[in-house]
């Protein structure tokens, strides 16, 4: 959960209040994205759910219907999660290159392609959790045989 | 510098731009997919309002909490445990009855060896009949064999006493024969 926390709020906040007004060489360039609040409320917002997810389903029995439902959820949320960094506008970061108060001109960085590409992946990865989970669902008398089988006293790995 | 680290970033966002663009008939359809059901589960999310995600974060943590604390599955299901429960009732009722055919085999056991010890005796004694037996046969057939013999001695006496009777018998005529001689004898004398 922590490391979640660390990943999906405290990092992405910091970067982009580093990124928000940066210094190089004496020139300021700052983050003209008027949306700087939208962002972070949206990734406080979904990495408060994307943490408390993972805290359900790694606390979970191994191979649980709860785990494998949480597992979804957490995907799911994931990709809302980055789906919030295009919609809020983090994915086009206009600079402004400011020079003793005089606008000089400005960077914008376009990575939607790479959040599209991530959001193949979690497409792909929502398939194979949702596979988990009717595997767990279907299976769940074969898998707690063989966990009671196998583990001695029937205790679960997280 | 400014430009360079720029550069950086847009050259890394055209390599991924490259990637997806080649995958772009794959990833295309499932980025429409997802853009689509996205949007449309957005609309429920509250916005400007963090509170509910931290109420809704807090709840999860706490559902989580007690659930996996209550339920942590290292409880035995109910159809393992009935399987269990028949297992041992099998292993009960087995029990028993090993301990039943060992008890009765003990006590067959127990019943042939005293029928063996029986008819051991059984067979001592009459060996020790038959030996009693034999032996009153063999001190009768010694008693015969002492009588048999003292038979025979005493019909060697007899015929010893028969010959002792002839010849007392040939004495007798012998002197018959002589006292009629001699009876003769005076009678010629007289006639002399």
């Amino acid at each position: 959960m922590c490391v979640y926390i660390v990943i999906t709020m405290v990092i992405p906040i910091l970067t982009f209040t580093w990124v928000k007004e940066v210094q190089i060489m004496g020139v300021n360039i700052v983050l003209t994205q008027h949306d700087y609040e939208n962002i972070i409320f949206w990734i406080s917002a979904f990495g408060l759910l994307i943490s408390a997810a993972a805290f359900f389903n790694y606390s979970s029995p191994k191979q649980s219907i709860r785990k494998g439902t949480f597992a979804l959820v957490q995907i799911i949320l994931n990709c809302l999660y980055i789906w919030s960094y295009k919609f809020s506008g983090a994915t086009e970061i206009r600079f402004e290159i400011v020079f003793e108060i005089v606008n000089v001109g400005y960077i914008s960085i376009n990575v939607q392609n790479m959040v599209m590409l991530y959001m193949g992946v979690y497409f792909l990865t929502i398939l194979l959790k949702g596979y988990d989970f009717f595997d767990f669902v279907l299976n769940r008398k074969t898998i707690r045989e063989k966990r009671y089988k196998t583990e001695v006293g029937g205790n679960d790995l997280p | 510098m400014i430009l360079q680290t720029g550069d950086f970033i847009q050259v890394i966002a055209d390599i991924v731009a490259a990637v997806l663009n080649f995958l772009k008939l794959f990833v295309n359809p499932m980025g429409l997919f997802m853009v689509n059901w996205m949007e449309y589960v957005l609309q429920f999310f509250p916005q400007n309002d963090l509170t509910v995600y931290i109420i809704i974060a807090i709840v999860i943590v706490i559902i989580g909490f007690i659930v996996n604390v209550t339920w942590p599955g290292n409880k035995k299901p109910g159809f393992l445990a009935k399987v269990e429960e028949i297992d041992e009732k099998i292993e009960k009722k087995a029990k028993e009855l090993d301990k039943k055919v060992e008890d009765k085999a003990k006590e067959l056991e127990e019943k042939v060896e005293e029928k063996v010890e029986e008819i051991d005796a059984k067979i001592k004694k009459k060996i020790k009949k038959a030996k009693e037996k034999a032996e009153v046969i063999e001190e009768e057939a010694e008693e015969l064999e002492e009588e048999a013999e003292e038979l025979e001695e005493k019909a060697e006496e007899l015929e010893e006493l028969d010959d002792e009777a002839e010849v007392l018998e040939e004495k007798a005529e012998e002197l018959d024969k002589e006292l009629k001689k001699d009876e003769e004898k005076p009678k010629k004398t007289e006639i002399d």
